[in-house]
């Protein structure tokens, strides 16, 4: 019930609000519905398979610039649905053609469909049309613009609690973390990946839609600017793409800092961009999924299970696993190391290894950042362990 | 069909609980079901491979053994009239592999639907009394008791090598 009921409050809320604030407050809160509804509708088909598009502002600028061309000939509601239709139909196309790709594959093709789109249509403008820049005269005001985004929004995040508990929500988790025992199970990938592909499609193309007329004047370098996309992604990946509302919490607090930042420092404004973008990743490794699954393969589990050490001593919950161990192994000399639990070995082997090392001062055992590890290795007098795996970890 | 299988490399869901991993293969196997029935049909098959008291935990913490229990639930919850059991048995120690034989033993004896293969474990296949299939390139694909199988010269000549080969 209750669910249900406080996030309706807070919608009612939310749309009461416009009377409440200034012209620039009601920008800012256009503003943060957007990216609300952009990250969320991101996560729709990103945050569970993993795939990270970049594609984002290629639905996004698509949107804007159907009705920066359709604004005139059809009524509003019409535009809006042709909108709908043209990234439907766009995501479609992409989607078939992209979909086998996997990993930074993907990443790089839909940043590049992005790009390819803006050359498109620039190209057709200047040498079909005659016109670079075209205007948007509706008769939609602010609050119109804010209500509109709201209810997108909101839409988005239902219909995202929806997918996570129907079958299709449970595919795209599976897919999301093996592909080939999603096959074996019987989950039609091409079908899985292409529905929740073009559902996040249409939402971005109805969200660039609904926000065009905002820009009066629109020409390509504007609609398809690639700092959405990313943008998108790291306030997706800041909140946990894989929650409900987890982009809707990343989206809001990064909107406001950014939009702080452009307005307090309009010249260096990207240089601090940047710099957030890196303390996001960086940051924010255990609530985002992107980070514990491409630069975690060790410790998954690790950070999450508590390991705590002392000295040389590991306890995990009540149990201490590792206590102050030392010994010395002769030159040809086999020695078995025997663990209690299935953790301790792993941990130690990893301790012994140098993946890990025992951070003294917080008392907890934690992962040797790669640049030191070379340094560290190389030290003279150092003897190179290595370690297999119980469960065998090769690179294919 | 109904043909389901476990993987040699054991490939569970790590971001998914227990009984999400093994849901999957109801929702999506042959006998299609979601819900409660899928629940309740993953919560019975983790049972049957005794990790139903660790159901909320994700996959990414089980040890080995338990992951193959759990990719061993996943393969029947889709209901096959057989399973492939690729290797199952490899890579455990020989507590481990006591349990493992007593496991697959105690479901084809409960459950008529279920066929196994494991293959090179050649001591293993003993061990289970089982027929054996011999696939080898030369000849047709003949289906003998283990015991016939490790006896015959073809076999242990399409396996390990012959003399020739090994002469060295």
């Amino acid at each position: 019930m209750i669910r249900w009921l406080l996030p309706l409050l807070a919608f009612c809320a939310l749309a009461a609000l416009p009377a409440l604030v200034s012209d620039y407050g009601l920008g800012l809160l256009i503003g943060a519905a957007t990216y609300v509804t952009l990250a969320s509708a991101w996560a729709l088909f990103s945050g569970h398979t993993r795939y990270i598009s970049l594609a984002t502002v290629a639905f996004y600028g698509t949107g804007a610039y159907t009705v920066a061309v359709l604004n005139e000939a059809l009524p509003y509601p019409l535009v809006l649905v042709a909108a709908a239709l043209i990234g439907a139909a766009l995501a479609l196309v992409v989607g078939l053609s992209t979909l086998r790709l996997a990993g930074v594959y993907f990443v790089i093709f839909t940043f590049g469909l992005a790009e390819l789109i803006r050359q498109l249509i620039t190209w057709y403008e200047v040498n079909v049309t005659g016109t670079l820049g075209r205007y948007i005269f509706l008769d939609v005001t602010a609050r119109g613009i804010y209500w509109q985004m709201l209810a997108l929004g909101a839409l988005t995040i239902g219909l995202t609690a929806w997918v996570q508990r129907a079958r299709l929500g449970l595919a795209l988790r599976v897919i999301g973390d093996d592909e080939t025992v999603a096959a074996h199970s019987g989950v039609d990938l091409a079908r899985t990946k292409l529905l929740a592909f073009t559902l996040s499609a249409v939402i971005l193309t109805l969200a660039g839609a609904i926000v065009s007329p905002r820009w009066v004047y629109v020409e390509p370098s504007i609609v398809f600017n690639p700092t959405v996309s990313f943008l998108t992604v790291i306030m997706a990946l800041l909140g946990g793409a894989s929650r409900l509302w987890g982009p809707a919490l990343g989206a809001v607090p990064l909107f406001l800092v950014f939009e702080w930042l452009a307005s307090s420092f309009p010249d260096t404004y990207p240089i601090f961009l940047g710099l957030v973008f890196i303390a996001t990743v960086s940051r924010c490794r255990k609530a985002c999924w992107l980070a514990s699954s491409v630069f975690d393969p060790v410790m998954a589990g690790g950070d999450s299970e508590s390991s705590r050490s002392g000295g040389a001593t590991m306890v995990f919950g009540g149990l201490r696993a590792v206590d102050e161990v030392t010994f010395a192994l002769e030159p040809g000399e086999i020695a078995g190391l025997i663990g209690p639990t299935a953790r301790a070995r792993p941990h130690r082997l990893n301790l012994i290894s140098g993946a890990l090392v025992l951070d003294r001062r917080s008392d907890r055992a934690r992962r040797r950042p790669a640049l030191l590890a070379g340094a560290w290795t190389a030290s003279p007098g150092w003897v190179w362990p290595a370690r297999s795996s119980s469960s065998a970890r090769c690179r294919p | 069909m109904g043909v389901a299988r476990t993987f040699q490399l054991v490939r569970t869901l790590p971001s998914l609980t227990l009984t999400e991993n093994v849901m999957v293969a109801a929702a999506f196997g042959a006998a299609t079901s979601w819900g409660d029935a899928a629940r309740t049909v993953a919560l019975r098959k983790l049972e049957v491979v005794g990790l139903v008291d660790r159901m909320a935990e994700t996959a990414a913490e089980l040890t080995h053994i338990d992951q193959k229990r759990l990719e061993l639930a996943r393969a029947l919850a889709a209901e096959p009239s057989c399973a492939a059991v690729d290797e199952w048995l490899a890579g455990l120690n020989p507590t481990e592999l006591d349990a493992g034989i007593e496991l697959v033993r105690s479901l084809t004896r409960s459950a008529s639907p279920f066929s196994s293969s494991t293959s090179r474990g050649r001591c293993r296949s003993r061990l289970f009394r089982l027929r054996v299939l011999v696939m080898n390139s030369a000849g047709s694909s003949p289906t003998m008791p283990t015991d016939v199988a490790l006896a015959d010269p073809a076999v242990i000549a399409a396996y390990i090598g012959d003399d020739e080969d090994s002469g060295g």
